[in-house]
């Protein structure tokens, strides 16, 4: 079985198991899984507009999630190719390999790029996530 | 941040609240070399306060200062001004227009806007023209003196609320300009895979393959950095020492702190506020001065001085890797503190120490 239909078939299986099932409540950070819990609106702390779902990560951070992934791929993969099961499109190439990639939805923002984190072509993947900056 | 600290709360620690147990103890005084004696050249009215910087005899004495508490520029900064060297500040907003800034800042950038006005959102923000002040205000016989007073400032205006891909563009934008140092006194305390791995490859392979030097501010709150951008091993992270010569209490630490510079506590750091109306300051229209009750302090300034201080090294020596700068302040800190440090010379609350100017410059 060669890698694309690796691909399209890892593609079918996420589309089938995002109809049927709730979303990922974890990310991958450094290979590690970092429980992501739904804030309640009163709670937010990170301004944003309705289009931002808003998380507590396990150590107590908050996060905003929309629509976009980082993907970064591992040298000499082809990114077309890994990401033609899935309907994404790329918007920004920030480094040789790293990518801004915009997804259907918010809830596949934290699907997808746990997929794709789960793929020896990738090297890491996370939401793009929005972040309070605080002076010091 | 730890500014805008109330009178009340400025009274209490002057009368001794907030010391952690190992600042309590003497320290043991540090080995500096014999610092050069020229005439005074800078005529910067507010220089005799910069207490971080000028250890003035009378203003150390009427503060109850420890003779040790400066960073030891001895006349270097007469000598060395950081010209040639590019600084780029990712901030809140700067008064660009600040007198003491003039001919200073050479591009902008507003991430909101993708424009170039970087103008203080609020009109009482300040935090970002603090903080260009102590790297780079002018040596032009007004106000006070920056570390590097003529290098080249970028500054890159962020959004208190971004994502990680805008973090990722702001970086990428200052590599572009041409920076050979990033001043972030700022942090979320969570920083992201995708952000992390931009800065690791800046700081190795940005500057032409000689590594971009970037420094963050260890933060203000008295606990381990953790996931932090200033836990990232690869830039120069910087805690906060007060007018006693020892770790501020509020200072962050943790097995990536690299070293410790003055960021006040019971004394400001005097700097820069937005001019006229604008800002915050309380005794002075456009100057946070030491004992303004909404004086400015904290990890913020001590990153600051530490981007400052390294314009000065890459003066003297342009083809310094970033490598080498990180090795320079390491091996050339002052031991302070009475904490023991370990077998490379370094522990968690004071990194490798306080940075003393003129030992880096003298092992150069």
């Amino acid at each position: 079985m060669n890698i694309k239909v690796v691909l399209i078939l890892t593609g079918l299986l996420l589309s089938v198991f995002s109809a049927v099932n709730a979303q990922d409540n974890y990310y991958y950070h450094e290979n590690q899984r970092v429980s992501l819990t739904p804030v309640p609106k009163i709670a937010r702390s990170i301004e944003g507009d309705d289009g931002i779902d808003y998380y507590l990560t396990e150590q107590g951070h908050q996060v905003g999630i929309y629509h976009k992934i980082l993907l970064k791929i591992r040298k000499d993969n082809d990114l077309l190719l890994l990401l033609a099961p899935y309907d994404v499109t790329v918007e920004e190439q920030l480094s040789p390999q790293l990518y801004l990639i915009v997804v259907p939805s918010n809830d596949l923002a934290i699907d997808l790029s746990n997929r794709l984190s789960e793929s020896p072509e990738v090297e890491y993947a996370h939401p793009d996530f929005i972040k309070s900056r605080v002076a010091r | 941040m730890l500014s805008k600290l109330p009178i009340v709360l400025l009274v209490l620690l002057i009368a001794g609240c907030g010391s952690s147990n190992e600042e309590e103890a003497e320290s043991t005084p540090p080995v500096t070399p014999p610092e050069i004696s020229l005439p005074g050249l800078i005529l910067d009215p507010l220089y005799q306060e910069q207490w971080y910087l000028n250890s003035d005899t009378d203003f150390y004495s009427s503060n109850n200062i420890d003779s040790e508490a400066h960073i030891h520029v001895a006349n270097y900064l007469v000598e060395l001004t950081g010209i040639g060297i590019k600084i780029a500040v990712i901030d809140d907003g700067l008064d660009v227009a600040h007198e003491d800034l003039k001919t200073a800042v050479t591009r902008t950038y507003d991430l909101a806007t993708g424009g170039t006005d970087v103008s203080h959102t609020e009109f009482d923000d300040f935090h970002g023209t603090a903080v260009t002040g102590i790297l780079g205000a002018r040596s032009n016989n007004l106000g006070i003196k920056g570390v590097a007073s003529n290098a080249e400032l970028f500054f890159l205006k962020y959004k208190s609320a971004m994502t990680d891909s805008e973090t990722i563009s702001l970086f990428n934008k200052a590599n572009e300009w041409g920076a050979d140092i990033i001043n972030n006194s700022w942090g979320t305390g969570n920083v992201s895979q995708a952000v992390k791995d931009t800065i690791i490859n800046l700081s190795e392979n940005g500057r032409n393959g000689k590594g971009m030097n970037i420094v963050f501010a260890a933060g203000n709150d008295s606990e381990l950095m953790g996931n932090d951008e200033s836990s990232i091993p690869e830039v120069i992270s910087v805690g906060a020492t007060d007018k006693d010569n020892l770790r501020a209490s509020y200072s962050n630490f943790g097995s990536e702190l690299d070293v410790m510079a003055p960021g006040g506590f019971f004394l400001g750091i005097s700097t820069l506020d937005p001019m006229g109306s604008a800002g915050v300051a309380s005794l002075d229209a456009n100057y946070l001065l030491y004992s303004d009750a909404n004086g400015f302090a904290g990890t913020s300034a001590t990153a600051a001085i530490v981007s400052g201080v390294i314009a000065l090294l890459l003066e003297i020596n342009p083809n310094l890797s970033s490598l080498e700068v990180s090795e320079l302040l390491h091996n050339s800190a002052d031991k302070i503190g009475t904490l023991d440090y370990d077998l490379d010379g370094r522990n968690d609350y004071y990194g490798y120490g306080k940075v003393n100017v003129s030992k880096a410059i003298n092992a150069i």
